[in-house]
């Protein structure tokens, strides 16, 4: 690492602190805290998908042919790719290199985008089935009954996944309008850190979500 | 924080990279061979994702470098995510079935046929 010196009166460090690093490590600990509250909130849908899945396991194997196998295996792809281009900017970030630090926060923020396109043309294809969470259920020929049950788990917990996708597109922008900005340095780029935490566990909600929902059922 | 150079911390989430990729061909292959049970299926599944997120937590989240109270914290959910899923599971399967039935079978020794 290029010289590590914390400039003694960083503009970012907070009154409430004594030093960087002491400011650092408080907030990298308070997004932990933050992640295992969305573990938790996940937790609570995977908790209910396994009990209903596991109770009528012929309706959610056979609801689970519906859904593009094909996609699913593109978007994962893309996910992970996302999570290397976001661990690329913290590293170019500490590094104090501002230019590839912008470069790979745009391609995160792109490959979110494409996440969210590829959503979006599986969200129609389902709404024009009458795919349909609960009482909206409208799908005709279904070979085993109870088939909702499954669509039901997969628009709560994909569409509250997407939501984080999204929210974590917008603090990516924060980050990419500070880094332009040009507040971060080798002693102070917690920010693009702590979003990227932020962005891998949504990630690994995804690499669980995939399987249960597409492949396995 | 250890010093690497800067080129093989890049490497290091390359090669990341392609094993988790790597590994989600596994899981998409693994899906399409029909064990005895489709329990199988389920426990390869959840198996290879769980090797997929340590892969995340440990490289890309930096847990293998970190503090350790950071890992403490996350491993901790962790550990109450598994008694919100035990606890759960030991309610659901020992509960008499709720229905106009119910009475006339209560007393006896219960067990979901499910």
């Amino acid at each position: 690492m290029s010289e590590g010196v914390t400039p003694i009166h960083s503009p970012f460090l907070q009154h409430h602190f004594t030093e960087m690093e002491q400011q650092t490590d408080t907030s990298k600990l308070g997004m932990w805290l933050f992640l295992v509250t969305e573990v938790l909130l996940f937790g609570g849908l995977f908790v209910g998908y396994g009990i209903m899945a596991s109770r009528h396991a012929e309706a959610f194997r056979a609801a689970h042919e519906h859904l593009d196998r094909v996609l699913g295996t593109l978007n994962t792809a893309v996910l992970l790719a996302s999570s290397f281009t976001m661990v690329m900017a913290v590293l170019y970030a500490r590094q104090n290199r501002r230019k590839g630090l912008i470069l790979f926060l745009i391609l995160t923020l792109m490959l979110g985008g494409v996440f969210l396109g590829v959503k979006y043309v599986e969200y129609s294809h389902k709404f024009h089935e009458g795919l349909l969470p609960g009482k909206y259920y409208s799908h005709q020929g279904d070979t085993v009954p109870g088939e909702f049950m499954f669509f039901s788990f997969y628009f709560m917990m994909t569409g509250l996944h997407g939501l984080h996708i999204l929210g974590g597109m917008a603090v990516i922008s924060w980050v990419l309008r500070r880094a332009w900005l040009g507040h971060f340095s080798g002693g102070y780029y917690a920010p693009v850190d702590l979003v990227g935490l932020y962005w891998h566990l949504v990630d690994i909600i995804w690499i669980y979500l995939f399987p249960l929902l597409y492949l396995v059922g | 924080m250890k010093a690497h150079s800067q080129a093989s911390e890049a490497r290091t989430y390359g090669v990341v990279l392609v094993l988790l990729l790597t590994l989600t061909a596994i899981t998409v292959a693994a899906a399409g061979i029909r064990f005895e049970t489709p329990a199988v299926n389920v426990a390869v599944a959840l198996a290879i994702a769980t090797v997929k997120a340590s892969l995340v937590a440990l490289f890309f989240m930096h847990l293998r470098h970190d503090r350790p109270m950071n890992a403490l914290v996350f491993v901790a959910g962790l550990v109450f995510l598994g008694l919100l899923l035990m606890l759960t599971l030991m309610d659901v399967d020992h509960r008499l079935p709720v229905g106009p039935s119910s009475s006339a079978i209560a007393g006896q020794t219960l067990r979901n046929p499910a």
